[in-house]
């Protein structure tokens, strides 16, 4: 082989390789799941919440954070029986203040302030540890929703695909940490984080 | 059908297909569905490639241009078919093609390229060389299909979890038939070898 080719080989070889490190973050996250985890720990970016801001108490507690509409049947069901747990953990080991819950809906429709009421009686909740809320106008829930990198797809049953997890806000309203919603107490490992710092 | 005809109408097909597929209406349609984003605007675009390449070179198009020779052996070209193939094939950059019109175009436009350096590969490669690098597309093809089918959850954030399970079962069938064909081929390659000799 010519020193042509070798060299060109060489190249394409280390391109190829570099394209691929750059695109999985150093090779360590093959899905866009994945990624954005490891741009909430090390980013820390602080998404346009909106109307949603006041929610998230700026200043006094860190929130986790899930994205769910009422009527799901499958996946926002587990996230609510986590959340579930994680106020109860909230609670025994006396961190009301300290860490709150945020469901936030993206079904304004049908999840209105009545309804999402509603949900959280039958859930029942302690409003000062886990309280729901729902994105109002399409502008807003559409950004809000792509800054968070949150995909919901509506499918022909007015059901909703949709991917789900735990994201953990500091007091400054920044994401700084996500997990899946398998994993309910690294949530809250995370979110103790910022409470101690 | 005469060579002419054969080689103008591939040539044809392949850059009346490429011109197709970018258009933004049938782009947006194909990546809608996770069978078609992997099938047509990845492996398809490749062949879309290959063909236009084919048609090319049977027509004797000659530029008059005497270059270095950057790839003895095929090697280089080989290279660029594998990086581009993986690079493209990972969920993260599959969800960024979706949500971004640039990396769109970017995957067609390096795609077509592949396709085309797949002809001068096989062309310009030793049979072994080649019967390599495909086994390992054929293997890469299979092992990502099977991961795909497996995990219970969606690996890419814009597709829903049944086009997932039948993208997979389509990539693990495909690979089973390439890597069939891949065997005869070394078989008869060998063969060929040994009764040469």
């Amino acid at each position: 082989m010519n020193r042509h080719s070798a060299l060109t080989a060489v190249i394409i070889a280390l391109l190829g390789m570099s394209a691929i490190v750059y695109a999985t973050s150093g090779l360590r996250a093959f899905n866009s799941e994945s990624i954005r985890q490891l741009d909430a720990r090390e980013l820390r970016p602080t998404p346009d919440w909106g109307h949603i801001a006041p929610h998230l108490n700026a200043g006094q507690d860190v929130t986790i954070v899930t994205f769910m509409y009422a009527q799901c049947k499958s996946i926002c069901s587990i996230a609510s029986a986590q959340f579930q747990r994680l106020g109860s953990a909230i609670r025994s080991r006396g961190l009301q203040g300290k860490v709150r819950l945020l469901s936030i809906s993206f079904d304004p429709d049908r999840d209105t302030p009545e309804a999402l009421e509603k949900h959280a009686e039958n859930l029942n909740v302690d409003p000062a540890i886990w309280q729901f809320v729902a994105l109002q106008g399409r502008g807003q829930e559409m950004k809000l929703l792509k800054e968070m990198g949150v995909v919901v797809i509506p499918l022909p049953s007015g059901e909703f695909e949709h991917n789900a997890a735990f994201y953990v806000v500091n007091q400054s309203r920044q994401w700084v940490d996500m997990t899946r919603i398998d994993e309910p107490e690294l949530a809250l490992q995370a979110a103790l984080k910022w409470v101690d710092s | 059908m005469n060579m002419e005809s054969r080689a103008f109408a591939a040539m044809g097909f392949g850059l009346f297909g490429f011109g197709l597929v970018s258009q933004p209406v049938v782009r947006a349609a194909l990546q809608a569905s996770m069978m078609s984003h992997m099938f047509v605007l990845v492996l398809g675009v490749t062949a879309l490639g290959y063909l236009a390449a084919y048609g090319i070179e049977k027509l004797e198009f000659s530029f008059e241009v005497t270059w270095p020779d950057f790839n003895a052996m095929g090697l280089s070209s080989w290279l660029f078919v594998l990086f581009s193939l993986m690079f493209w094939m990972l969920p993260a950059t599959m969800d960024q093609a979706v949500d971004s019109n640039l990396m769109s175009w970017g995957r067609n436009v390096n795609l077509l390229l592949a396709g085309a350096l797949l002809r001068l590969s096989l062309k310009k490669a030793h049979p072994f060389l080649s019967l390599f690098f495909a086994w390992n597309l054929v293997t890469m093809l299979f092992i990502q299909g099977h991961l795909y089918l497996n995990l219970p959850e969606r690996v890419c954030n814009a597709y829903l979890l049944g086009d997932q399970e039948n993208t997979a079962k389509a990539m693990i069938l495909s690979a089973a038939v390439a890597g069939l064909l891949l065997i005869i081929k070394a078989y008869n390659q060998a063969t060929a070898t040994i009764t040469s000799r």
